[in-house]
């Protein structure tokens, strides 16, 4: 991998030297800017005991432009579509160069913890969270056995 | 390599990941564009010193390397630094400081919002 900024090389010796609690990212092998990424759904959120696939990638123009950064595993939540995508706004137009996969994956994380219907990207799935609390998080929990199981 | 980068016309950027190539740029973007060049121009530049910043925080956060002596620093308005070349590509997509998110400087920011708001 010629080109490797010290940035990317840095980023990632320290993520597998100080991992993240609940987090777990590595680098392919065949591409150092696209990282295999699990996050365990956090405690006491609908995602508890959860295993969620995710894929990042770091663009060219990175640190300038975001990672790129997707569920792989299908999870119900009003700010994650079906595709994977996720409405999250330090991934949009709040990106700073300060910012850094680790604070990414962090901000994932509370994501989870912290749905918020009122910025959905799952429209459907966001007024059952707000008109029905309780009905929307027993889906999640179900979808989280379902698909967010390891094996 | 250097040859190809040298038949591609350089791109600017509007936004963090929004890229134009110079000879795609309407008027209205090219002037703020410039106006980005001449407000970065404003900001004062310094050569870092390990003498003169003992017992600060040496790594620039953009590129996290190391500050070394004679680096060339910028610091913002509110006082936030980095390396003068890291700084610079990030104020050339936006005026916030990647740190603490203030804007540079909001009076320009005013002109270019409304500027943009007469088209």
């Amino acid at each position: 991998m010629a080109n490797l900024p010290r940035r990317i090389i840095k980023e990632t010796q320290r993520l597998m030297s100080e991992p993240v609690e609940g987090i777990e990212a590595t680098p392919n092998e065949a591409n150092a800017r696209y990282f295999h990424v699990i996050v365990h759904g956090p405690k006491e959120s609908a995602y508890e005991g959860g295993i969620f696939r995710l894929e990042l990638f770091l663009p060219e123009e990175y640190p300038m432009s975001a990672p790129k950064v997707r569920f792989m595993t299908k999870i119900y939540h009003p700010n994650i579509d079906r595709l994977g995508r996720i409405c999250l706004d330090i991934l949009k137009d709040k990106w700073s160069p300060a910012l850094q996969i680790r604070t990414v994956l962090l901000s994932v994380q509370a994501l989870l913890s912290a749905p918020n219907p009122d910025d959905p990207l799952e429209h459907d799935i966001a007024e059952l969270w707000k008109r029905n609390e309780r009905e929307a998080i027993k889906n999640a929990r179900e979808w989280t056995q379902l698909y967010a199981k390891a094996g | 390599q250097q040859q190809q980068q040298q038949q591609q016309p350089p791109l600017y950027y509007l936004a963090p990941g929004v890229g134009r190539r110079v000879d795609q740029l309407s008027e209205e973007e090219q002037i703020k564009i410039a106006k980005r060049i001449g407000l970065i121009s404003h900001l004062p530049v310094r050569l870092f010193s390990e003498a003169a910043e003992q017992g600060k925080n040496y790594e620039c956060v953009i590129c996290m390397v190391d500050y070394v002596e004679g680096d060339r620093l910028r610091s913002l308005p509110c006082t936030h630094t980095y390396h003068k070349d890291c700084i610079d590509d990030w104020l050339m997509r936006s005026f916030a400081c990647p740190s603490c998110n203030q804007p540079v400087d909001a009076t320009l920011l005013t002109t270019f919002a409304s500027s943009a708001a007469n088209h």
